[in-house]
């Protein structure tokens, strides 16, 4: 049976779905990432389990506009971190790494998809329009 | 799992545009009849089993017919039927 964990999205704590108790190792996804975070928090994620995440800080010129919830899979070796709304996703050797990973990725495909907004296709133009309730850049940004 | 030879052969098939940005995947941009349709990731890097398992939520299918895709067994014209059945991708009456 496949255990499950979420990552509390205040305190950016991961913690088991059955027990709810907070685990021993917090890990806030907009910090920083040392090595020994990497290591210690591999384990959390076995095959078929998902893991939630909360993005709320993209790097700058992008804001985040309301928390994007993520959820991270283990498939065989590698892990997967996905925006389901807005149909994007990024792979990573540790979870940490493939949330790291969509947390770049999102934002260069915003640029992408704003800047193709007029040939876009009924697909993409719903993500963009997913996209851009959670994500926006700072107005001194949008001049240039 | 799909890897890293397994994107790079559907992007081919699917004559994606890839464009690198400034984030570890480059950006593969799906085209049809002029219209920008879907785009996944390609992870950088030297490695060739690096996992590319996000490909498929990206593009709308089956871990399996990615697979098969890259293996060349379907190609681009199987995906744009099932797309546009889906509506993610406007038909001749889009």
């Amino acid at each position: 049976m496949a255990t499950e964990y979420y990552m509390d999205a205040i305190t950016q704590t991961p913690y088991h779905a059955n027990s709810f108790e907070a685990s021993a190792y917090p890990y806030n996804a907009n910090a920083p990432i040392a090595a020994s975070a990497v290591a210690i928090a591999a384990p959390y994620i076995s095959s078929g389990s998902t893991l939630l995440s909360v993005i709320q800080t993209l790097d700058t010129p992008f804001l985040v506009k309301q928390p994007i919830q993520v959820e991270i899979q283990r498939v065989d070796d590698a892990y997967v971190a996905s925006f389901e709304n807005a149909n994007l996703s990024a792979s990573g050797d540790n979870w940490i790494d493939a949330l790291t990973n969509l947390k770049g990725y999102l934002t260069d495909i915003f640029d992408e998809l704003i800047e193709s907004r007029d040939i876009l296709g009924p697909g993409l133009r719903h993500d963009l329009e997913v996209l851009e309730q959670f994500v926006g850049k700072h107005p001194d940004a949008q001049q240039g | 799992m799909l890897n890293k030879d397994d994107a790079q052969a559907i992007a081919r098939k699917f004559n994606a545009d890839i464009v690198t940005k400034n984030s570890t995947h480059d950006i593969a941009k799906i085209f049809y009849r002029g219209r920008f349709v879907a785009q996944f990731g390609i992870r950088r890097g030297s490695n060739r089993n690096q996992g590319h398992d996000h490909v498929p939520h990206e593009i709308h299918w089956s871990p399996n017919k990615c697979k098969r895709c890259a293996q060349c067994h379907i190609g681009f014209d199987d995906w744009v039927a099932e797309m546009i059945e889906a509506g993610v991708i406007a038909g001749d009456n889009g």
